[in-house]
């Protein structure tokens, strides 16, 4: 009796999770197809160096003795405007040359006013909260402190807020070291899944985009009235993106705004970093998830959309539970089985424990970055697929963990730099 | 054979057949071959001579020109067709001229009625008669004319003053100065008298009267409507409005705030401080003045005596297609984006 | 001054930020017809394929000299499915065979996360396959009579294995058939790997069988869940990354 229960109970987990994962695929699906056969919604381009509001570039640094420089010097570079900007480089208390190395590039370029923060609560959106006070641009840009933002990119971010609707704006995110090794290629090739297929077709469906908490924009009203950065959250990018959907802004998302990034080169240091994403996540999800349904200004594609993209960290511990679900099952009643679920099973091994919509969406996007032979890699992305699984569990695990345990505060772990 | 030596045997050959499946993509992790991140063009920024500038450095290193030509003027006569790209101090055509190549004056350039040509550029003034077909592009450093009916497929740009008769057509324009001169209409939206309106917070009975209303933000202050809204004659807002329906704008409204409409836009004779953007048709009656962008979901209608930026503060105009009536004035940039621009008949 | 060189004509290339291509509605039509009818023929050469395909994996267990007894099979529909009978055991009735497997599995997952020099992907994978043979081991142990019989396993792995083949080629023209890519490469493609996802699927199933003879029925969960359609998808990605990897190019023309 127990037992039979107990097959029933697994029997629905496995259904419910083939339902979850076949809505993804079917997104996946279509996102990729409006991607390729759409035209584009770019408009706002038009609008790139006339629209002309004072901007506040925000570059968190921690450590980043490495890379600080480069990217004042990319800022330097700029075409936008010097007499409307000005760049604060939040030295979040770092213990290498990174304060010097930042004072002596402010002495000589007024528009950069470093902002030296000597305690206080650890990670980005704490820091980027304390150097508030000091911001007086209409709109905050964010840069993570290993970006290469190209000339004319503050202009191509900071044009949509025009649109007084907007007030978030992303941009596109290239690494530059993606030759390093295979992890790297890998990452690149992801990123390129995500930047060009999905956010773009997202765009242009109207649906919601994410803002991913590095170049991109904020309209400084927008993120006052929403009650500034919350330094509680580890993904302060995504929970700034709910909070600002709930007051009616929206997000738009810049798919020619392109700026180089560094991607993480060792496993380790991508372990610590897709925990910390996907811990920041679930936390958001837990906070958003019903505020986003009850939205009033939201369409019916939109809400959907965005509750996907909400819980979309909540799959890979979902498809790992179901894997060990359907071994319980085929060792304890194989005869659960018959043929149409063997055929269903065909259907979702491919299309949705296969992951195959991601696959689907990284290849078109090489595609339509014009290149060729690295969509030999995707068999790669297998593994890496996997190793997310057990990441994201870890990380499900780590945030119960905490919450029973009453522990609010997480450990931000920073990511690590390896410009030579 | 034992057991052991048959699933070696076994899975030495499944995992062989893995294996050969993933060397294409082992090979092009050891020995990459598409390895390189994209270029990203650092130096890019809107820059709508882009055309004209390549083409002169290429025209320069191709035909190996140096800074100064100095050959005579050049006359085409009626009904000629050249198929050499042109090179001239100035050049003049007469009617029914086609050329099929490219074109680059030093100083002037003048077409005749319903010539035909590749793609023009000029470093002084160019004048294009009526009828004329371009397949591609025309630039001039100095101002550029087209006549009546004139049609440039892809752009005209100008550093200075671009002037547009009847019936011209093309995709973009770019000049610190466009003018145009088409026929007047009236506008092809009709404006309701009442509708309903509400805020996002509190109804309110008078829109454009009472603006009371909760507002968010501090430094840029933007409202959110629902519903359709009218700002009514005379209406003095500052503050950014976003109106999730059409909104429509009465004759001397005095806006400062960037509006945004989720249906169509209508500004009757107003004045507004800041950009137009809607999805849908966008249109600007006759005598406004707008300071700001502009952008429309689908038709983009610039009415006679619309004045739009200014020579020092230039803006840019997208729609899908725009419809220039009257004679009327933008500063900056006018983009049809899937369609055309087109000076009405 | 007219001149005799003209300029080469340069091609004005759509950014990829903005970069899309025509649907060609002809192409879905033209592939899902395509794919229905090798549905078709696939169901209507069913028995030949079937018994080819029962053919070639009694071909391997003999050769490597697999004593083994073909069953009865079951009815998909109308496609008969063959199973095996294999010669095998439950590792983990005794304590000791259940507390041998069980260190070791425990042992190997510890150090499988302690090694560093193993690369993240492989020890996900490692450590999933031990995970699910350590549930494997718990059932059989609590319960010492195997349901999943190599019989049963072969069923199963046939069931599945015709479901795929079957929503293959609908997949594969809703995927790749949809996207304006040349015929000749969609179709070629498309084939090579039906090929050889056959021939590969035939192979692991011999080595699945064996390895329940040799180890025992512990291992047979395994190879449903790790070693069943998963290396099948495999077989779908790769030959789908060789059909995209020319189409960048191609793309900046037709955009």
């Amino acid at each position: 009796m127990t037992l039979e229960l107990i097959v029933l109970l697994v029997k629905g987990y496995l259904i419910f999770t083939v339902v979850v994962l076949v809505i993804y695929v079917v997104r996946h699906y279509t996102l990729t197809l409006a991607r390729v056969f759409l035209p584009s919604r770019e408009a706002y381009q038009d609008w790139a160096c006339m629209a002309t509001p004072t901007v506040t570039v925000l570059v968190p640094m921690h450590n980043e003795e490495r890379v600080c420089l480069g990217v004042l010097q990319s800022l330097e570079r700029s075409s936008f405007d010097k007499t409307k900007l000005q760049v604060i480089p939040v030295n979040d208390r770092s213990t290498d040359r990174t304060a010097k190395i930042i004072d002596s590039f402010a002495k000589y370029h007024a528009w950069c006013q470093p902002f030296h923060r000597k305690e206080g609560k650890g990670g980005k959106p704490a820091a980027m909260k304390d150097a508030m006070p000091l911001v007086t641009g209409e709109v905050v840009i964010l840069f993570d402190a290993d970006y290469l933002p190209g000339v004319g990119l503050l202009d191509s971010l900071v044009a949509p807020f025009m649109d007084p609707e907007i007030g978030l704006v992303m941009g596109r995110v290239v690494p530059h070291n993606g030759s390093r090794n295979l992890l790297t290629r890998l990452l690149e090739i992801e990123r390129s899944g995500g930047y060009q297929t999905n956010q773009q077709a997202r765009w242009r469906l109207g649906l919601v985009p994410q803002f991913g908490g590095t170049v991109g924009g904020i309209r400084r009203s927008a993120l006052e009235t929403a009650g500034g950065w919350d330094d509680g959250m580890l993904a302060e990018d995504t929970d700034l993106t709910y909070r600002l959907l709930a007051l009616g802004w929206k997000v738009a998302y810049i798919n020619r705004a392109e700026c180089y990034e560094e991607v993480v080169e060792t496993w380790i240091d991508r372990r610590k970093q897709l925990r910390r994403w996907a811990m920041g996540h679930m936390q958001a999800c837990m906070r958003h998830l019903w505020i986003l349904l009850r939205n009033p200004d939201l369409g019916r594609w939109e809400k959907i959309d965005g509750v996907l993209l909400l819980v979309v960290y909540f799959v890979p511990p979902l498809t790992f539970i179901a894997w060990f679900a359907s071994a319980f099952l085929l060792m304890v009643r194989p005869d659960l089985f018959p043929p149409a679920i063997g055929v269903m099973l065909g259907v979702i091994v491919f299309f949705s424990i296969g992951n195959f919509g991601t696959f689907y969406e990284i290849s078109v996007a090489l595609a339509l970055d014009g290149l060729g032979k690295r969509q030999r890699l995707l068999p790669f992305i297998g593994g890496t697929y996997v190793a997310s699984l057990f990441l994201v569990s870890e990380a499900l695990l780590r945030l119960i963990w905490n919450r029973i345990r009453g522990k609010s505060h997480i450990v931000w772990d920073k990511t690590p730099r390896y410009r030579r | 054979m034992t057991p052991f030596m048959s699933v070696i045997m076994l899975g030495g050959l499944a995992c062989g057949m893995g294996l050969i499946l993933l060397m294409p993509a082992i090979f092009e992790w050891l020995r990459p071959k598409d390895a390189q991140p994209i270029a990203i063009d650092n130096t890019w920024s809107r820059n709508d001579t882009v055309f004209a500038q390549n083409f002169r450095r290429l025209a320069g290193s191709w035909w190996g020109i140096s800074a100064h030509v100095n050959s005579p003027h050049v006359g085409i006569s009626a009904g000629q067709i050249v198929d050499t790209p042109v090179l001239a101090q100035n050049l003049t055509t007469g009617p029914d001229v086609w050329l099929k190549k490219e074109v680059w004056t030093r100083e002037n350039l003048i077409l005749g009625s319903n010539n035909q040509a590749r793609a023009l550029l000029s470093d002084g003034f160019a004048d294009l008669g009526s009828g004329c077909a371009v397949e591609r592009w025309v630039h001039a450093e100095q101002s550029v004319s087209l006549g009546q009916d004139t049609v440039v497929n892809a752009r005209v740009t100008s550093c200075e003053h671009i002037h547009l008769e009847r019936g011209c057509q093309t995709q973009l324009l770019y000049a610190p100065t466009i003018e145009w001169s088409g026929q007047s209409l009236p506008i092809p939206i009709d404006v309701p008298s009442h509708v309903r309106r509400w805020f996002r917070r509190r109804k309110i009975s008078e829109a454009g009267r009472s603006w009371d209303v909760p507002r968010f933000g501090t430094l840029d202050e933007t409202v959110f409507v629902n519903g359709d809204l009218i700002l009514d004659n005379e209406a003095d807002v500052d503050f950014s409005l976003v109106v999730r329906g059409n909104l429509y704008i009465r004759k001397g409204a005095l806006i400062a705030g960037n509006l945004k409409a989720h249906g169509d836009l209508v500004v009757e004779n107003s004045a507004v401080i800041g950009s137009l953007t809607c999805k849908g048709r966008l249109v600007v009656g006759a005598g406004s003045s707008i300071q700001g962008c502009l952008m429309g979901g689908s038709l983009v209608w610039l009415g006679d005596g619309v004045i739009i930026g200014r020579p020092d503060f230039l803006q840019a105009v997208s729609g899908q297609c725009v419809i220039l009536t009257g004679k009327g004035v933008v500063h900056g940039r006018i983009h049809a984006v899937t369609k055309l621009i087109e000076v009405q008949r | 001054m007219p001149t005799d060189k003209a300029l080469p004509r340069g091609r004005i290339l759509m950014h990829r930020s903005i970069r899309h291509v025509q649907v060609q509605p002809w192409r879905l039509t033209f592939w899902l017809t395509v794919a229905l009818i090798g549905t078709v023929a696939l169901v209507w050469y069913s028995v030949p394929l079937v018994h080819g395909y029962r053919f070639m994996v009694n071909s391997l267990l003999q050769w490597t000299g697999i004593p083994f007894e073909a069953g009865k099979g079951e009815m998909l529909s109308h496609i008969w499915i063959p199973n095996w009978n294999i010669g095998t055991f439950n590792p983990v009735v005794s304590p000791r065979g259940f507390w041998t497997y069980g260190l070791v599995i425990v042992l190997g997952q510890i150090l499988i996360w302690r090694a560093s020099w193993i690369p993240l992907p492989l020890a996900a994978w490692i450590a999933a396959i031990l995970l699910v043979l350590l549930l494997a081991i718990l059932i059989l142990h609590w319960r010492p009579e195997p349901i999943l019989t190599p019989l049963a396993f072969s069923v199963l792995w046939g069931k599945v294995t015709i479901g795929t083949v079957l929503i293959y080629p609908c997949l594969w023209a809703l995927l790749v058939g949809i996207l304006p890519l040349p015929i000749s490469r969609v179709a070629f493609w498309g084939c090579a790997a039906l090929v050889f996802f056959l021939a590969w699927n035939i192979v692991r199933l011999a080595f699945f069988l064996a390895l329940a003879r040799w180890a025992g029925v512990v291992w047979l969960p395994i190879g449903i869940v790790f070693g069943g359609t998963l290396p099948d998808c495999l077989v779908l990605i790769t030959a789908f990354a060789f059909v995209m990897e020319k189409v960048g190019p191609l793309w900046d023309e037709l955009a």
